[in-house]
């Protein structure tokens, strides 16, 4: 993917996120490289049509929309003007994001095998991370 | 929509039904150009479809596409981002990436 060329411009709605998202990290909140993903992700945004994905349907066409980690953000290209707007910028709900993530987590606790092992429930019966079948979501 | 309806049978002539023997007349030139969908049968019984690469990355795309438009919409959160931030648009409420990113890096400064 080539570094974008064109202007990367923010709505009021999108930068409002944005800057939620610098405090959340500055105030521990929220992990310092979700900002550095999003940050990548806007300077290197797709221009060329083979690396446009994800582009929206129907009569969302002309936006496209990525999933970085936790967040989505969607954006519009323009050729003529060569500047990208993005539309907004919002957290993904748990089951889009890092449902999978949380259910290892979980699984791979120690609480979890006490629990399992309170109520008697051998572990080859168990659902553990080997039978996950959710995979990653699609960035 | 218009309320006219066609109720008979659809046709697709680009559809076609053939027997496994058929792949053995597919090479390389008739692939190439290949602008047809083969449903491939064992008698009456379908058993796989072959289309043109490009075919399949095209409904592939538009698969992806409805996904995420799906999925956008049923975030009620980014929906109702995305609603606003066309506003904005709309209403020209847009400003360089750089300096939002300056304002921020400043605003830190200052609250030091």
């Amino acid at each position: 993917m080539n570094r974008s060329q064109y202007a990367v411009k923010l709505t009021d709605t999108a930068e409002a996120a944005y800057c939620e998202l610098y405090i959340r990290v500055e105030q521990g909140v929220q992990p310092s490289a979700d900002l550095q993903a999003l940050d990548e992700a806007l300077d290197n945004l797709p221009t060329t049509a083979n690396d446009r994905k994800f582009q929206l349907a129907g009569k969302f066409s002309a936006v496209y929309r990525q999933k970085i980690g936790t967040l989505a953000f969607t954006y519009k290209i323009s050729d003529p003007t060569e500047s990208i707007i993005v539309v907004e910028i919002s957290p993904l709900t748990v089951s889009e994001g890092r449902a999978h993530v949380l259910f290892n987590q979980i699984v791979t606790q120690p609480k979890f095998k006490e629990a399992r092992a309170v109520l008697g429930i051998p572990e080859k019966e168990s659902i553990g991370v080997g039978d996950l079948t959710v995979g990653p979501p699609i960035n | 929509m218009t309320g006219v309806q066609y109720a008979g049978p659809y046709i697709d002539e680009k559809v076609e039904h053939v027997g496994v023997t058929r792949l053995r007349s597919l090479n390389v030139s008739n692939l190439r150009d290949f602008d047809k969908t083969l449903v491939i049968q064992d008698n009456d019984k379908p058993l796989a479809v072959l289309l043109a690469y490009d075919q399949f990355l095209a409904m592939q795309k538009q698969l992806l596409s409805v996904l995420a438009t799906l999925e956008m919409f049923t975030n009620g959160e980014e929906a109702d981002k995305f609603q606003a931030g066309i506003g904005d648009i709309e209403a020209g409420r847009i400003k360089p990436l750089a300096e939002v990113r300056a304002s921020v890096k400043s605003q830190k400064k200052a609250s030091k």
